[in-house]
């Protein structure tokens, strides 16, 4: 722990960090628990997720893009944490659906089904198209490599087009 | 059909305000976040920076918790302690050693035999493995109030806390014991060890004779 304490003053990066966790932490909170359905493998998952944001470049104020950025970041890692608890790491992509996290309902439209996406996929792209992060940035964010990210986001823009075509939307 | 990089960042304001609009606002999201939730965060918080500035200082710092855990805070800790803690720069580090038996004793968790009164067991928040258990107690009518024991058996301990404590030697049934304490936030931290087990009473808003109580009442 002490080497949290080692790193070297930015008022800025602190008083932004600190926003967040005043603001959020409650919404990160629920997020988790939503996921983990435990207070305390929550409390967990809010614990790692801060871990995260403390190593990412966060957004200048406090509005939707931070309040994205921490829900999908508790997000993240209480579904991590679901899949260590169950020793089924391979459950990778599309990922299984948890109680209280249905997603918005797909009306057909690209911003819809973007939405609608398996969590993987919907966090790489909205933390790239949204919050503006690189491959390497979101790659720290959700716990895997640039490379890795980049295969996510290609797969996700296959899904969408599927889903699109289905619904007979024609881009 | 190709979905273009410039659909993306068009369409992916509405998308991120769909998904956040299943979430609830924010006076729904309210939560008493546990003693050890707190004390894991405050290292985090006081943090200075989020990026290293070279591997060199990142090799150092891990160096110096190393240093900390192993010589530092316990240059003075006698051969044979039970338990010590030291305080250097707003932290707190512990250490404790069960007894070596000679016998491979097998583990029997311990709960506390007597609570103050009001506190019950949540069972959701009590947890035990093979060597370790975590019992934990609040009032029925606030969260506001908790202790909780951490019981290992066989294996030594240390940790840190960040925060202004005072240290205090002290007794927990005849044993050595280290009573911690901060009087900004009413935490307690009992330390002490049983035979081949180190207990750790954590507690906000006891009692310091309540805290002894409890100790002393551990049972099987």
């Amino acid at each position: 722990m002490l080497i949290y304490l080692q790193a070297i003053d930015d008022p800025q990066d602190r008083t932004r960090f600190e926003a967040m966790y005043s603001a959020y932490r409650g919404l990160m909170f629920h997020v988790a628990n939503r996921v983990l359905q435990n207070d305390q493998d929550a409390e967990d998952a809010v614990h790692l997720a801060f871990l995260s944001l403390a190593n990412c470049r966060l957004p200048p104020e406090l509005g939707p893009q931070a309040r994205h950025l921490a829900a999908v970041t508790a997000e993240r890692k209480a579904i991590d944490l679901y899949r260590a608890q169950r020793r089924r790491p391979e459950v990778e992509l599309e990922e299984e659906s948890f109680p209280g996290c249905a997603p918005p309902p797909s009306d057909g439209t690209l911003a819809g089904a973007m939405a609608a996406l398996p969590p993987r996929y919907r966090e790489a792209l909205l933390l790239k198209y949204y919050n503006g992060y690189s491959a390497a940035e979101v790659g720290q964010l959700l716990g895997t490599t640039a490379a890795n990210v980049r295969q996510i986001l290609a797969r996700a823009k296959r899904k969408l087009a599927e889903e699109l075509v289905e619904r007979g939307e024609i881009v | 059909m190709n979905i273009t990089d410039e659909m993306l960042y068009a369409a992916a304001p509405e998308a991120a305000e769909r998904w956040l609009d299943t979430l609830p606002g924010r006076e729904d999201c309210g939560h008493d976040f546990s003693l050890t939730f707190e004390a894991s965060m405050a290292p985090v918080l006081r943090r200075r920076k989020r990026r290293w500035k070279t591997l060199a200082l990142l090799a150092a710092a891990v160096a110096a918790l190393a240093a900390l855990l192993a010589f530092g805070a316990g240059a003075e800790r006698p051969d044979n302690y039970r338990v010590y803690a030291a305080q250097e720069d707003g932290m707190v580090s512990y250490f404790a050693r069960p007894k070596d038996t000679g016998v491979d004793l097998p583990f029997r968790p311990l709960t506390p035999g007597w609570a103050p009164e009001g506190f019950v067991r949540d069972p959701d928040k009590t947890k035990a493995t093979g060597h370790a258990v975590f019992s934990y107690h609040s009032q029925e009518d606030s969260d506001n109030l908790y202790f909780y024991i951490d019981q290992w058996h066989g294996e030594e301990q240390n940790g840190l806390f960040a925060g202004n404590f005072t240290l205090e030697d002290v007794e927990v049934d005849g044993e050595d014991a280290i009573l911690i304490y901060n009087p900004d936030t009413s935490l307690s931290r009992l330390l002490w060890t049983h035979g081949a087990d180190v207990f750790l009473l954590s507690a906000k808003g006891l009692e310091r004779e309540d805290l002894f109580r409890i100790a002393e009442n551990m049972k099987w």
